[in-house]
């Protein structure tokens, strides 16, 4: 368990909803600088594992490492300033900012002048601020926003939304990414262009990713290992191919033949 | 000598009969001055003339440690950039050649100019391009070197032959050391008579051909723009329409040097309407399809908003219309109605001007294809002094608007410099210091257009109290069976003047009893007109055949007929189940139809017209952008006058 490459454990995770269980000793490790495929039926409890990783859930029982602490004790709120950010499966942005306020919303856990300089644009605050708008407009054309960048994000597109779901998540920084189906309701062009900015984010900043998708073709081409999900349990855990082939990924997805 | 005081034209040309020498000359006289700008992360970047001079010369020395000789071609494919201009004024610099690529060209096409030219350099702007490239280099080895000045997306790239363009200007500075009059001694070598561009004709027919122009070429056609219009130095010019067209060779990379203009450039194709909002420029140009665009989005808006705004709107068109007409007939206007027209302008065009960022507009042209003269009429009522230049690739300029000499159904009075004869098939010829060179490797080709020292443009045209009128192509030009002359062009500009009508292709002629029409439908105004009317459609091709949408088209063709003589009226018409595409080789890359290709493409539809059918089965093929071919079946109907 403590590896050197490892980033993150999971270890044992049990979560429960009264009596509804929707995690049952889930246990895996995400590696430094992987893209990890996390894949299961609905309500198999792939986006529970997400919420207890990101501090939303509380798990029953299990622990979660990372940097020498176990998540599950640290309040949710703390966990990006860790490096672990988020996109989340329904769009969850300011719909009325625009899509610059959005990323600088996002990264107001970095900012760190006082309020007596926060009053005066100088000194520190001027420096500061110009260094996460830099942070920002790098990140904008990155994911080639440039034209929506003072767009309010409620006019814009769905694909659209999720790519700047995409850069809040982003400009926080994040070791780890947590993805929840990023290319859900989108296009074949939109998806493409989305599996590309996650493999160019993984390469060129070594960032590493939980991707949890429905479109089995993406999660196939861009994940490196696959994790499993049924009924709260994980029953598989490999690269992509094994998992093509695991008897019991087969019969979860298809019923028993 | 203070720059701001100085006019265009008093600068001294002297000696500087090229471009490289008109940029050591700039960048010796005016190093402080801003010469470009570029909106990179949000943020509008400055560069000075000696800084441009220095990225001019390290691109250059950095060419010649590669192995680039004088002669050699260089093919530049991208957005409009800085890096364009610096990259062609460099290899301009050691007397080579550049042929500009439109960023949309398939790579056939690309592979076409690539070989046609001979081009052994390559200046690419992002991975997209540099793809295209390297596909291409598998075939052809002669390819010395792929520059990028875009790495996104480049980062993981190991192929020896791609260089990023900062890696090169670095070459270049290790190189100045030892080689510090290298650059100087090869701009001093260079020649107005040298070749500078190749630039490919769009080709409406057959396969292009590269049109040969020389450093004069290019200067004379900034100077005869500059004396018609007196630009200043602090002017700022937005760099849009691409460099692989003549008339941004004329405007952007000759004219930025010359007067010298601010070169403003957009960060990206989609955000030009704010970019020119931040910079409101002095001199704009559009091809005639965005200002078509821009006034379909006027219209719309227009439609779209509340009563009060459209009463007003209307009142205050109908003001400056009145002041027009007037002015046009030569009347003085009453001081009630200027009165009147000042409020209006106030009012109601002022806001407008500023919303599309054109308030600061002194001289807008458009080019490339005619425009209606309603489309002129508009534009002027809304106080934006749009002007038509007339000219092409081979000729460069030949006729443009005056000032105070304005008619909507003209191209202009002629330049000065050019001389202008009426041929007696009716045909336009030019001589002036702007025609081409040849064609590359096309004597026939020369020869023909160049018969008699004059240059043949091929277009139809006529004098009309000293303005130019120009018909449209001679070959397009339509005997009809009675003897009456008919231009197609002059039909379809009307058409495009709907906003609900994206382009129009009108047919008639020999084997043609009448006129037909096929009509495409500017898909996102005639969405939104339908949604208004709650009538429910899924897809391009379903709204198109929707019996409201043809009710409306039929409303437009009853209209653009009631400008027509009785012989020209358009009897039938189609409303066609997709738009015409540049892939498809239905337009060329500056977006003129392509007369020929769809009457092939397109020979059933017309002939069902002609049977007069009701409606027409159609399977058509569709071509991807990544090369994929596939089929489209929909059942078209033909409606009639």
């Amino acid at each position: 368990m403590n590896n050197i490459n490892n980033h993150l454990a999971i270890d044992s995770l049990t979560l429960s909803f009264g009596h509804l269980i929707a995690l049952q000793g889930v246990s895996f490790e995400l590696k430094k600088g992987e893209i990890l495929g996390v894949i299961g039926p609905n309500g198999a409890g792939k986006t529970s594992v997400l919420n207890c990783i990101c501090g939303f859930y509380k798990p029953r029982e299990g622990r979660i490492l990372y940097k020498d602490q176990d998540l599950t004790r640290v309040p949710a709120h703390d966990i990006p300033k860790l490096g672990i950010s988020r996109t989340f499966q329904n769009i969850e942005l300011y719909s009325g900012l625009s899509t610059l306020d959005n990323l600088l919303a996002a990264r107001h856990m970095l900012i760190n002048y006082g309020l007596f300089s926060g009053l005066f644009h100088f000194g520190r605050k001027r420096k500061e601020e110009n260094r996460h708008m830099r942070e920002i407009e790098d990140t904008i054309r990155f994911l080639e926003i440039e034209d929506i960048r003072d767009h309010p994000v409620g006019s814009l597109s769905y694909g659209l939304r999720k790519r700047v779901e995409l850069g809040r998540a982003l400009v926080q920084d994040p070791e780890i990414l947590l993805l929840d189906e990023p290319m859900a309701g989108m296009n074949v062009e939109e998806k493409e262009d989305m599996a590309r900015f996650l493999i160019d984010i993984n390469e060129l900043k070594g960032t590493s990713m939980i991707l949890v998708e429905h479109d089995m073709g993406v999660v196939m081409d861009i994940t490196s290992r696959i994790v499993v999900i049924d009924y709260g349990t994980k029953i598989a855990e490999g690269v992509p191919q094994e998992i093509q082939k695991h008897p019991d990924v087969i019969k979860a997805y298809l019923g028993k033949g | 000598m203070n720059v701001e005081d100085t006019k265009a034209g008093e600068i001294a040309q002297e000696g500087l009969d090229t471009l490289p020498k008109l940029l050591r000359d700039r960048a010796r006289r005016f190093p402080e001055k801003i010469a470009m700008r570029k909106r990179l992360f949000g943020i509008w970047n400055e560069f000075t003339w000696k800084e441009v001079y220095g990225h001019v010369k390290n691109i250059a020395l950095g060419l010649l440690s590669l192995g680039f000789e004088r002669g050699d071609k260089a093919i530049i494919i991208g957005d409009n950039d800085p890096e364009w201009f610096w990259c062609e004024w460099a290899v301009l610099s050691l007397g080579g050649v550049v042929s500009g690529v439109y960023i949309d060209c398939v790579p056939e096409e690309v592979k076409y100019y690539l070989e046609h030219s001979g081009s052994s350099f390559v200046f690419a702007r992002d991975q997209e391009q540099v793809d295209k490239i390297l596909a291409i280099c598998q075939e052809n080895k002669a390819i010395e070197k792929i520059v990028y000045w875009d790495e996104r997306g480049l980062w993981f790239y190991d192929d020896p032959t791609i260089m990023e363009l900062k890696r090169l200007e670095e070459l270049g500075d290790e190189w100045s050391n030892k080689n510090t009059h290298l650059i100087e001694d090869h701009i001093e070598k260079g020649n107005g008579e040298d070749i500078a561009v190749f630039c490919y004709t769009s080709g409406t027919t057959g396969e292009p051909k590269a049109a040969m122009i020389d450093h004069l070429n290019l200067l004379s056609a900034i100077e005869c723009l500059t004396d018609v219009n007196h630009y200043l130095p602090t002017d700022n010019y937005i760099s849009y329409i691409s460099p692989a067209w003549i008339t941004e060779q004329f405007l952007g990379l000759a004219g930025g040097l010359f007067t010298p203009l601010i070169i403003n450039f957009p960060e990206k194709p989609e955000t030009v309407q704010t970019d020119i909002r931040d910079i409101g420029p002095q001199i704009i140009f559009y091809a005639a399809r965005l200002w078509e665009n821009l006034a379909s989005t006027i219209q719309v808006k227009i439609i779209d908003s509340s009563r009060f705004k459209r009463l007003s709107y209307n009142l205050a068109s109908k003001i400056s219309n009145r002041c027009l007409l007037l002015q046009e007939e030569g009347k003085t206007v009453g001081p009630f109605l200027k009165l009147s027209h000042k409020i209006a302008d106030f009012v109601v065009f002022r806001p407008l001007r500023d919303r599309l960022g054109l308030n600061g507009v002194k001289v807008a042209y458009t080019a490339g294809a005619a425009i209606s003269p309603d489309m002129m009429r508009l534009f002027h009522t809304i106080g934006i002094n749009i002007k038509n230049l007339y000219g092409s690739t081979e000729a460069g300029l030949i006729s443009v608007h005056r000032d105070d000499d304005i008619r909507y159904e003209t191209v202009g009075t002629p330049f000065d410099k050019c001389t202008i004869k009426i041929s007696d098939e009716g045909e336009i010829f030019c001589k002036s210091d702007m025609v081409f060179k040849g064609y590359y490797k096309n004597p026939e080709a020369t020869k023909k257009a160049l018969k008699g020292g004059y240059y043949h443009t091929g277009d139809a045209g006529y004098f009309d109290q000293g303005h130019l009128i120009y018909e449209d192509r001679l070959s397009e030009l339509i005997a009809l069976d009675d003897n009456n002359q008919f231009s197609p062009q002059f039909i379809e500009i009307r058409f495009r003047f709907s906003p609900f009508i994206m382009d129009a292709i009108v047919f008639g002629g020999p084997n043609k009893p009448f006129i037909s029409a096929i009509l495409t439908i500017d898909f996102e105004n005639v969405s939104k007109w339908a949604e208004n009317r709650r009538i429910a459609y899924t897809t391009y091709s379903d709204l198109s055949q929707k019996k409201e949408v043809r009710g409306l088209l039929k409303g437009i063709v009853k209209d653009v007929n009631s400008y027509l003589p009785d012989y020209s009226k358009v009897k039938a018409f189609v409303s066609l189940h997709k738009e015409f595409d540049a892939d498809e080789a239905e337009l060329t890359r500056t977006r003129k139809l392509k007369r020929e290709p769809i009457e092939r493409r397109y020979q059933n539809i017309l002939s069902s017209i002609y049977e007069k059918r009701e409606k027409i089965d159609i399977t058509s093929q569709v071509t991807y952008r990544d090369g994929r071919v596939g089929k489209v079946s929909t059942e078209l109907f033909i409606d009639y006058l």
